[in-house]
C-alpha cells in the first residue's frame, strides 16, 4: 500500500489469508506447497474469519484438480454443495425478475457476484453470495421500479424518490417470500454517470442465467468492479476480491483492454483504489499487470476530495463514529459520490445529503438538527471537563 | 408405460452437477435436494442423452449380461422415482428406442468406460427440510466423512426442535 498505515485495514489478506488464497488459485507446486503450509497453520475446528470460510468452496474446486486427499475433504466438498445449492435458488428466483423485466422491454446486466459466477468462475458452487445484483439502464429505472411494485416488490429502507437516484446507485428490494435482491442503475458510487453509462452497456457481454439471457459487464470492467467494490473495510474481511480479480486474471488473462481499464479508472477518479489493488496483485500474486498501466495510475493526479474519502474507506469506521458520530461518515460518502466535485461544492451540498438520510421534510431541519449535536457535543465536552478537573 | 418412451431432464425445473463421483441435484420448484452417487451417477449420465428405458435396460444388460433380474427389477423403479420427483420427464414427442444411437451416441461407450465390475442398483437420496439443513454449520455440525447435507444427529434434532 502507497505511504498507507496497515493498521485497521483489512481489506489485504493476512499471512494465513494468504496462504489460503494461494491455495485456492494457484496451480501445481505453489498452490499444494501453500495448501499444506495453511493446513499445518490453521485449525478450522477453530474459530474461522468469513472472509476465509467463503473461499473454502473455490479451495475444494483447486484441491480436487489437484487430487489432493485430505480428512478435510468431505467437509469441503459439503461446504461446495452447500453454496452451489443457495446460489441455484438465488439464480431461480432471479431469472423470474429479470423474465418480468424482459417483458417489459427493459434491457437487464448482471453485476457483481452472480456476474463472476456466469463469467468468470463458470461455476455455481465455488463463490458464495448473499444476493444477486441485477442492474438497468438509467433511463429505464422508473419503468423497473413500476414492474416491480407490479409484481408485489417493495424497496427495503430507502424510498424510491428523485434524490435515491441522485444520491445511490442501487435499492435492495424484498418481496411478501422475503426473498431479496438488489437493483442498480449504476454499478459503482464513483461511476461517472455522464460519461460512461452508454459505453458500460455497449461493452456488456452476454450471459445466461437461470434459462434467462441478460448480459454482464465486459472483463475489463469486471475487474475494475471487484476492486471497487472489494476495497473497503468491512467487519468480515473482504478478501475475497482478490480471489475475484485473479480468477479474472486466470480466465481472460490476454483479453483484458488496458487501455480501456486506464480510461475508466481516469474519468472515474479511482486512480488511488485502483492503484494500491493491482500493486498488491502484482507484489503478493504476481498478477499478469502490465507495469506501464501501474506507473500510469500511480502517475495519475488525485484531488484531497479522493484523498480522504479512500483513506477514510479502508478503515473500520466505528472508529470515527466514536469519536465524532455518523456526520464524518455520510461527509466521507458525499465525497465519493461527489468526486469530480471540489471540496468547497461538496460541503456547501451536503446539508442536502443529510436532509435525504435522515427524511427531512425541509432544509432548515437540518440546520436545527446540526446546532443541537453541536450544542450537546460542547456541553458534553464541557462537562466532562469539568468533571475531570474534579477528580 | 414409459419404457419406450424417450425420457429427458426436467431442465426448466431440475438443476445437477456432478463432482468427484457424485451427482447433485435441485428442484428449483419444491426445494429438494438430491444426490446419488456410483450406478446412480452413470444413469443419469445416460438419461442426460435422452435415452428410453428399454434402451437404457438393454445396455446395462450388456456391460452386466450376469445381472439380468437385478438391472430389470431396480432400473424401472428408480427411473419412476426420478419422474416422481420431477427430475425427469417422458418426452412429449413420442420417439421410437434407438433414435439416439441413430444420433451417433452410443449407450455401451458411455458404460464400457466404468470401472464397476459389477452392477449396484442406483439409489436416490432425497433431502426435503432444507430450512433446516441450509442453517447448519457445514463444519461444525456436519459428519466429518460426508459433509454438508448431512448433519451430526444431535445438530439436526436441535435445529428442528427450535
Amino acid at each position: 500500500m502507497h505511504g498507507m498505515d496497515k493498521r485497521d485495514v483489512n481489506v489485504f489478506a493476512t499471512p494465513e489469508q494468504e496462504m489460503l488464497l494461494k491455495a485456492s488459485l494457484l496451480k501445481g507446486d505453489p498452490s499444494l506447497i501453500a495448501w499444506r503450509e495453511w493446513r499445518a497453520s490453521v485449525n478450522i475446528e477453530d474459530h474461522m474469519d468469513n472472509g476465509s470460510f467463503r473461499l473454502l468452496p473455490l479451495l475444494y474446486q483447486n484441491l480436487r484438480k489437484h487430487h489432493v486427499e485430505d480428512p478435510l475433504i468431505d467437509r469441503l466438498k459439503g461446504i461446495y454443495r452447500q453454496t452451489w445449492y443457495k446460489n441455484q435458488k438465488l439464480f431461480y428466483e432471479t431469472g423470474k425478475i429479470l423474465k418480468y423485466f424482459h417483458d417489459a422491454g427493459i434491457q437487464t446486466m448482471i453485476v457483481k457476484g452472480a456476474a463472476l459466477s456466469a463469467l468468470t468462475y463458470k461455476n455455481h458452487g465455488v463463490r458464495p453470495m448473499s444476493d444477486v445484483d441485477v442492474m438497468v439502464p438509467f433511463s429505464q429505472i422508473l419503468t423497473a421500479t413500476e414492474v416491480l411494485r407490479q409484481k408485489g416488490w417493495a424497496p427495503c429502507i430507502y424510498p424510491e424518490s428523485e434524490e435515491t437516484l441522485k444520491y445511490r446507485i442501487s435499492l435492495q428490494y424484498k418481496n411478501s417470500c422475503n426473498d431479496e435482491f438488489d437493483l442498480h442503475w449504476f454499478p459503482y458510487i464513483e461511476f461517472n454517470r455522464k460519461k460512461l453509462d452508454d459505453d458500460l452497456w455497449n461493452h456488456s457481454v452476454p450471459i445466461m442465467l437461470a434459462n434467462e439471457e441478460t448480459t454482464a459487464p465486459c472483463p475489463t470492467d469486471n475487474l475494475i468492479h471487484v476492486m471497487i467494490h472489494g476495497t473497503w473495510w468491512n467487519p468480515e474481511p473482504p478478501i475475497r476480491w482478490i480471489a475475484d480479480a485473479m480468477s479474472i486474471f486466470n480466465a481472460f488473462g490476454v483479453e483484458l483492454d488496458w487501455e480501456r481499464f486506464v480510461n475508466t479508472v481516469r474519468i472515474n477518479r479511482i486512480a488511488l483504489r485502483i492503484r494500491d489493488a493491482l500493486v498488491y496483485l502484482k507484489n503478493t500474486f504476481h498478477a499478469d499487470i502490465p507495469n506501464h498501466v501501474i506507473k500510469t495510475i500511480i502517475d495519475m493526479p488525485t484531488s484531497i476530495t479522493e484523498r480522504i474519502a479512500y483513506s477514510y474507506s479502508l478503515r473500520n469506521p466505528n472508529i470515527i463514529t466514536e469519536k465524532f458520530g455518523y456526520i464524518p461518515i455520510l461527509y466521507l460518502d458525499f465525497l465519493r459520490i461527489n468526486s469530480d466535485a471540489g471540496l468547497l461544492q461538496s460541503t456547501i451540498n451536503f446539508p442536502r445529503y443529510l436532509q435525504y438520510n435522515y427524511q427531512m421534510d425541509h432544509l432548515s431541519d437540518v440546520f436545527f438538527y446540526l446546532t443541537t449535536a453541536l450544542v450537546r457535543k460542547a456541553r458534553k465536552i464541557l462537562l466532562s471537563g469539568r468533571l475531570g478537573s474534579v477528580f | 408405460m414409459y419404457m419406450f418412451d424417450s425420457l429427458k431432464i426436467n431442465v426448466s425445473q431440475v438443476v445437477h452437477e456432478t463432482i468427484d463421483g457424485e451427482t447433485i441435484l435441485l428442484n428449483l420448484e419444491t426445494g429438494n435436494y438430491y444426490s446419488m452417487d456410483q450406478m446412480g451417477v452413470v444413469i443419469w449420465q445416460l438419461l442426460e442423452n435422452e435415452i428410453c428405458v428399454n434402451d437404457l435396460i438393454e445396455a446395462l444388460k450388456n456391460r452386466f449380461p450376469d445381472q439380468d433380474s437385478e438391472i430389470s427389477a431396480s432400473i424401472p423403479d428408480f427411473i419412476a422415482e426420478l419422474i416422481q420427483e420431477d427430475l425427469l420427464i417422458i418426452h412429449e414427442r413420442p420417439t421410437a428406442c434407438n433414435d439416439s444411437r441413430q444420433s451417433g451416441w452410443n449407450p455401451l461407450d458411455t458404460l464400457e468406460k466404468i470401472e464397476y465390475s459389477v452392477y449396484c442398483p442406483p439409489v436416490l437420496n432425497k433431502y426435503t427440510d432444507m430450512q433446516d439443513l441450509l442453517q447448519l454449520d457445514p463444519i461444525h455440525e456436519v459428519k466429518v466423512d460426508t459433509g454438508w447435507p448431512t448433519a451430526k444427529p444431535d445438530n439436526l434434532e436441535n435445529k428442528t426442535a427450535n
